[in-house]
Parts: C-alpha cells; structure tokens; sequence
C-alpha cells in the first residue's frame, strides 16, 4: 500500500471494518495510519508527523473527543475530524469548547463529503505547518509535556498594547441583559452593544472588533448566516456564543461554520464568561500578529472550495453588505 | 398546564363542597342541642308555674278555712258569758292562730297570683322561688279571670289581714265582705288553679310531641346530608384515583416510550456504523469498477483490432492498454474490490442480525407469552445495550443449561435491559466496569443474576429502588419507574421474584427468579363462539 505521497493521516475507530474502507478511500493519495483505540493513536502521533487525524466519536476507553485533545497538545499543527454517530451528542458538546475540533462528520457519510473535508484539512495542516517546528525538533527537545507546549501557545499572545482597549461586541436582543452584561464588561473592554443584527452589522463596518459575544437566536437561519459571513469576512474576530439550551446539533453547526470559539449555556457565571472573554482576546491577538493559527483563516486561504460549499445566498448577502460597508468606512 | 388549572379548580370546589356539607351537618345538630335546650328550659319553667299554682290553691283553701274559724271563733265569743273567763281564753287563743294563719296565707296567695301575673319571687317554708310570668296565651286564659277577681277585690281582704291588729276588735263590715268574696270566688279559684294545672300539662305534652318531632326532622335531615355527603366524596374519590390512574398510566407510557427511546438509539448507533462503511465501500467499488471497465474496454479493443488483423493499431494500443491493466494490478484494485465486497457483505450481514435481534427483542409479531430461552434473550439485550456498555463495560458471560421457560420475552428483555442500563450506569463514574450474566437452576426456578462492580446502592436507599418514582438521575434523566414496572413485570406477569443485594463501592447484583414450570394457557374449545352448523 505504499504510496509515495509525504501526507500522513491518522485514523481512528474501534471497527477494522471502517478503517479498512476509509484506507480505501485515501490510500492512493495519502500515507495512511491506523489505530483501534485512542492509545495506539496517541502513540502514532507521537512518532510521526500527522498531518491530519479522522477519529471515530465511541470507541471503548478513551472517546474521540479525548484523543483529540491530547494530540492536539503533541502536535497542534494535526487538523483534528471527529466522525460521530447517533447518541454521541453529549460528548460534542463538551468537545466544542475544549476547541479540539476543525469539523465534525456525521455518520452515515457521504465519501465526496468526507474527501472534500479532508483534503482540505490536510492542506490547512500543510500550511500550518510552517509555523510550528518539526516533529525532529519537538522530539529532539523530548521530556516537553504536551501540556506545555499548550501554555507555550497561549504565551505567544502580546501583552495588551498600552492603554489601548480592545473591541467587544455583544449582541443581545433581550435590552435588559444587553445592559447587564454593558455594566459588567464595560470597564474591563471596550464593548460596543448591538441589539439586533442590523446593530450588530453597524458595529462591525465602525469599529475594530476582536471579540464578538452573541446571544443570536441561532435557530433562526438569519443568526448562523450572519455569523457565517462575519467569520468570512472578519476571521480575525473571535467568537462566543451565550445560549438558551444545549443543543448539540447547533453546536455541530456553529464549529463547521464559523468556527466558534466557546459555547456558553445561559445563566452562566460571571467569571467563567470573563475568563472565556480574556482567552478569546488573547486568541485574537493571537490571530493579528500570526494569521496562521487561525484555522478559519488559514482554512479560507488555502480552501477557499470548501467554505464556499457551505454558504448560503443569505451569507453572501450579508458578506455583500459586510464588504460594501468596510469599503467605505475603510475597515 | 390549562388543564392541570381546571383540575386544581375542581379540587378546589369539590373542598368548598365538603366544607358546604360539613356544615350543614354541624349546624343541624347543634340546632338540635339548642331546640333541646331552649324546651328543657320551658318546661322547667312550666313546672315551676305548677307548682306556683299547686301551692296557690293550697293557700288559698288555708286561707278560706282560717277566714271562716275566725268568723265562727268571733262569733262564738260574742255570746260566751264573760265569766267563763277558761273558756274565753281558749277561744281567743283560737280566734288568734286562726287569724294569724289567715293572714300569713293570703299574703302567700297574693304573692303566688302576683308571680303568675308579672313573675317575681315568692317565699315558701323558708325557701326563695323565682316564678316566671305566665305567657303562653292559652295558658294564661285559664287564670286570666282568677287574677281580674283577685286584682279588683284584693283590698278587702289584704286590708283586712294587715290593718287588723287585734283579731277580737276586727271590723265585722269588712269580715263579711271579705267572707262573701272568698264564698262566692273559692270555686272559681280553685277551678281556675286547675285548669291552669290541666293546661300546663297538656302544653308541655304538646310542647315535648313537637321537640320528638323536630328531633325526629333533624335525625332525617342529618341522615340525608351525610349521605350527600358521603356520595359526593366518593364520587369525587373516584374521579381522583381515575385522575390519579390516568397520570399513572401516562408516566408508565412515558417509562415505556423511554426504553422504547433507548432501544431505537442502540439500534440507530449500531446500524450506523454497517451503514457507514458499506456505503463507502460500495463508492469505492464503483470508482475501481470505472478503471476495470477502462481496461476492460482497452483490452477488447486490443483483441478486436488483432482479430482484424490491424498490427499497426495492436502495436499502438498494447503499451496503454498493458499500462492500465499494470496499474490495476499495482495499486491490488482486484484484491480491494474483493475485500470491498466481502466486507460489504458483512456489513449487510451484521445489519440483517440486527433486524433479526430487533425482532428477538421486542418480539412484535409473535404472541406475547412463548416458550423461550432466557440466554437467548440475554444475548439480544446486549445488543440492544451494546452502544451504552461499549464503552467502559466488560461483559461476562457465565450462562448455564436453562431449559425453555414459558414466558413473555419480550417483556423479560425490557427488564434485562433496565437492569443492564442502570448497571453501565453505576460503573460510569470509575470509568470502566464488568458486567456479568449468569443464568442457573436452583430448585424449581431459573436465574438470571445481573452483577456489575459499580459504585453499588447505599443502604439507606436499596429499600426504594423498586419503588415507583423513585430515581436517584437527575431530573429528566428517568422516571424512576423502570425498576418498579419490572418488579410487576417478574411478580404479577411472571409469578417470579427479583431481589437485589448491594455493596457500596463493590457493586449491585440483581438477582430474577422466575418459576420453570410457568402455565401455558391453552385453549379448549375450537371455536370461539358456539360452533354454528355450516351449511
């Protein structure tokens, strides 16, 4: 089976039978890894360079999910797909917010579907791979704990620039809390309040906004189209969404298409928002001074076929109108 | 929720009934107590006027007699020779107790007639009576011309009795009219007296015949609102417990939707996974299947053109057509295809058992009580089980020779499956677990023991388990009826037993003990009605 591609992709499922058709599917282009469990996987990540890991959500001992939040420690440049089944919803919810996860698969799958995805993830992963040092040199520093090269990461964002707030733009339809949430963040940041899209769209051509913090009605296409087109046309902007219930397949929705940053479920407690709303700022610093860490970003440029697919004439409506503004307010 | 509203009002009118109710039925025998009451108090009165009226009469005769001595005493003076000096003293002593029993008896009368009159108080031997007036209209008609009389003439012999200090220098005028009222009016007082006597009675007869009446009413009445009373509340305890029944039987649809719920996601996950593949399989058979017929078409092509005898063409073609089938052969398209399709088949292979254990599981389309195996059932509960147990849970297997028991399997399972949920549950937090499956025979019964090595039930709880509602999952999560509704499954449907034991820490065994020889109910007759002659 050897192929003289320099790609390598991982996968994982507990099923010989699913691994046998997905090498199948992508021997020809890909170098292909296989694992039956989460351990052996880990392993193979810690041997090789992956470019791309495709992991099954249920698998006996470690889930999907955790499997993807330890690779991502030992090589933050592997594009993480998780494939999930019916019943699996709980366990996506959580693997949202510990952000380990570039697009979840639903299965059944259709294999154009799951191609297109991964090609793209692996041009991603080639592209973000430049920033990152290679496998030799983290296995030459060996003894470095996954753990921090996570802190390492987080470190790399700037310290805030002098008296300089940065955007925080909360949209929120109910005024009532809008004006809460105003009287608690805005010493901290410099928030800019938004009480329906239209708002939210004003904002946006005004003001440099780094994080958007948005209680949308998402179920309502408009909100998912909107946010849609902010990531299109603003994927430095990171975003979190504060929501009525847990709903899983929202939460599906809201990684494949914006790539959202964390997922509150109102109430929350303050504090858990105000550390969520620091790391998203240190995100997007992040993302100001190295774009390629920003997957959305990165996913935008080198896959544009991809992002494309999903949008909707909505979102290209609203990218219209997003364009057309910062073109005169020169943003 | 407008629902529950109405039923809360129901509830609430049905207590404002049974306060109406109550009472009314207080009120009807406390007016009873009074009505008895307010009568004794009358007729105490009433005796109390007999005897006022007793005692008048008595009086009045002391009086009479005393007047008359007095009279006859004077008179027999009058021509006694006043030397007889013995006999005169005599006499006079008896003209003075005679007079002075006179008086003291008509001022008792007076007092009496005055009491029946106004009330007041009269004083007799010593002792205080309160004498109400008289005034029942009938009562006092009987004395009403008794009492005219006395007013009119009572001068004559009050005066007479109070101004007289000497009996012997009393005013012979005024003794004869006294005498003459006392003969001409004796009769009629005393008659008076006793027909106000007669009256009196026949009042109280009377008064005591209408308080056994109105008692009587009372008893009847009270009889009738209690019965009210009783049927309303047992019409309305009634339409409670159907309240009651009704929210029953919608949490057992729930519980019963609930393991329905949870056997569909067992299935959807485990099908999901065939599906998947087989799919992706098949694209790729398809894909290869373009370069086979690619080579196919260039090989023929080849062989036509040799047929032909068109060499320059076969010499042209050969590299290409020999470059298509290398490249089939190098990437082993023929090997994978192979694989493809046998894993396909396997894959459709393990989606048929499932249909097949669906069917073993819930057993739909047979009758509901057959002969079966409990083994078997075991094994297509794990299935159905399978995508909760997969991930932390070891299953053990330990089954014994059991014989067919008759039973309703697919009740049975719904019990396994409880069992085996809560099981996989319990072992959650340690993150892994094993569960265990032993079937035995002990004496006359087959056992299925379910063990798992959880975090066991606490002691203080391990006696609510069965019962209905009982659930230590978070709201929403369970009803809390399973385990009860399987505890009625084995005991009421299966005439078995199930008990648990339970170690903290250690884990839970639940052990179903189900008889062998169960019943199986036969028909005997052919037909189901009388058999009708066919013509």
């Amino acid at each position: 089976m050897a192929t003289e591609s320099n790609i390598n992709i991982l996968l994982v499922d507990d099923e010989p039978l699913v691994l046998q058709s997905l090498s199948a599917t992508f021997r020809r282009q890909y170098n292909i890894f296989t694992a039956t469990n989460g351990k052996d996987a880990i392993e193979i990540v810690r041997q090789n360079h992956i470019h791309v890991v495709l992991s099954d959500q249920r698998m006996p001992g470690m889930l999907g999910h955790e499997v993807l939040r330890v690779i991502k420690t030992i090589s933050p440049s592997t594009i993480r797909i998780l494939l999930t089944g019916y019943s699996d919803l709980d366990a996506i919810m959580n693997s949202v917010n510990s952000g380990e996860v570039f697009r979840f698969l639903t299965k059944p799958w259709k294999i154009d579907q799951l191609r297109d995805t991964v090609g793209a993830a692996v041009d991603i992963a080639q592209k973000v791979g430049q920033l990152y040092p290679s496998k030799a040199d983290i296995m030459r520093t060996s003894g470095a704990e996954p753990a921090e090269i996570v802190e390492q990461e987080e470190e790399v964002a700037p310290p805030v620039a002098g008296n300089q707030k940065e955007g925080l733009l909360i949209v929120e339809f109910n005024k009532e809390q809008l004006n809460t949430m105003m009287q608690v963040f805005g010493k901290k940041y410099q928030t800019y309040p938004a009480s329906s899209i239209t708002e939210a769209f004003d904002q946006l051509s005004k003001h440099e906004v780094y994080v958007m913090l948005t209680d949308l009605n998402l179920n309502s296409e408009d909100g998912i189209d909107f946010l849609h087109a902010v990531k299109q046309e603003y994927p430095n902007i990171v975003i979190i969404l504060l929501t009525q219930v847990r709903d899983a397949l929202l939460a599906i929705k809201s990684i494949n298409e914006f790539q959202v940053y964390r997922y509150h479920v109102k109430p929350c407690a303050v504090e858990d928002l105000d550390k969520t709303i620091q790391s998203a700022m240190n995100r997007a610093r992040t993302y100001r001074t190295q774009p390629l860490k920003n997957v959305a970003y990165v996913a935008k440029e080198v896959a544009p076929q991809l992002v494309e697919k999903e949008v909707s004439e909505k979102t290209n409506w609203w990218r219209d109108k997003l364009r057309s503004a910062k073109k005169l307010f020169g943003g | 929720m407008a629902e529950n509203k109405t039923k809360e009002q129901q509830a609430g009118f049905r207590f404002v009934e049974l306060i109406v109710f109550g009472t009314i039925f207080l009120a009807l025998v406390a007016s009873v107590f009074v009505l008895n009451i307010i009568i004794s108090r009358d007729s105490q009165r009433d005796s109390e006027q007999v005897f006022c009226a007793t005692k008048q009469s008595e009086y009045w005769q002391r009086a009479y007699r005393n007047l008359i001595r007095t009279q006859e005493r004077l008179a027999e003076l009058s021509i006694i020779d006043s030397i007889q000096v013995e006999q005169i003293a005599e006499k006079s002593a008896q003209l003075d107790t005679a007079f002075f029993n006179y008086k003291k008896a008509i001022s008792i009368f007076d007092s009496t007639i005055a009491a029946l009159n106004k009330g007041g108080v009269i004083m007799l031997e010593g002792s205080e009576f309160e004498i109400a007036p008289v005034t029942n209209p009938r009562a006092r008609a009987t004395i009403e011309k008794e009492i005219q009389k006395w007013t009119e003439s009572r001068g004559v012999l009050i005066d007479l009795a109070e101004k007289t200090q000497n009996p012997r220098q009393i005013d012979p005028t005024q003794l004869e009219k006294a005498i003459d009222f006392a003969i001409q009016n004796d009769e009629l007082i005393l008659a008076s007296n006793r027909d106000f006597i007669v009256r009196l009675g026949e009042l109280s007869t009377e008064k005591i015949k209408n308080l056994q009446f109105a008692q009587v009413a009372a008893l009847v009445v009270s009889i009738l609102v209690f019965i009210g009373m009783a049927v309303r509340l047992t019409i309305s305890l009634r339409k409670q417990a159907k309240i009651i029944q009704e929210s029953q039987g919608q949490l057992i649809q729930n519980e019963k939707m609930a393991s329905l719920g949870q056997m569909v996601a067992g299935l959807a996950h485990e099908m999901n996974t065939p599906l998947g593949f087989v799919r992706n399989n098949i694209e790729i058979i398809r894909e290869n299947d373009r370069e086979f017929q690619d080579a196919v078409v260039a090989s023929a092509t080849v062989l036509k053109s040799l047929v032909a005898g068109n060499y320059s063409e076969v010499e042209r073609q050969i590299p290409q057509t020999l470059e298509k089938l290398k490249s089939i052969e190098k990437i082993g398209l023929v090997d994978e295809n192979a694989m493809m399709i046998t894993n396909s088949l396997e894959g459709l292979d393990r989606i048929q058992e499932l249909i097949v254990n669906l069917r073993n599981f819930s057993r739909l389309d047979q009758t509901a009580t057959q002969l079966a195996n409990l083994n078997q059932c075991l094994d297509s509960t794990l299935v159905i089980a399978n995508h909760i147990l997969k991930r932390h849970m070891t299953v053990v297997k330990d089954y014994g020779k059991i014989p067919d028991i008759v039973c309703a399997p697919a009740q049975l399972n719904q019990v396994f499956l409880n069992i085996i949920t809560n099981a996989a549950h319990a072992c959650e937090e340690k993150g892994e677990g094993t569960l265990r499956l032993k079937t035995f025979v002990e004496k006359n019964e087959a056992v299925v023991q379910i063990s798992d090595n959880g975090k066991g039930i606490p002691q203080e709880v391990i006696n609510k388990i069965f019962d209905p509602f009982f659930t230590t999952k978070p709201v929403g999560k369970g009803t809390g009826l399973g385990l009860s509704i399987s505890k009625k499954i084995i005991e009421e449907g299966h005439n078995g037993r199930i008990t648990v034991k339970s170690k903290v820490g250690h884990g839970t065994d639940f052990f179903i003990y189900l008889p062998m020889q169960g019943k199986q109910e036969k028909a005997d007759k052919v037909f189901s009605e009388s058999a009708p002659a066919l013509n």
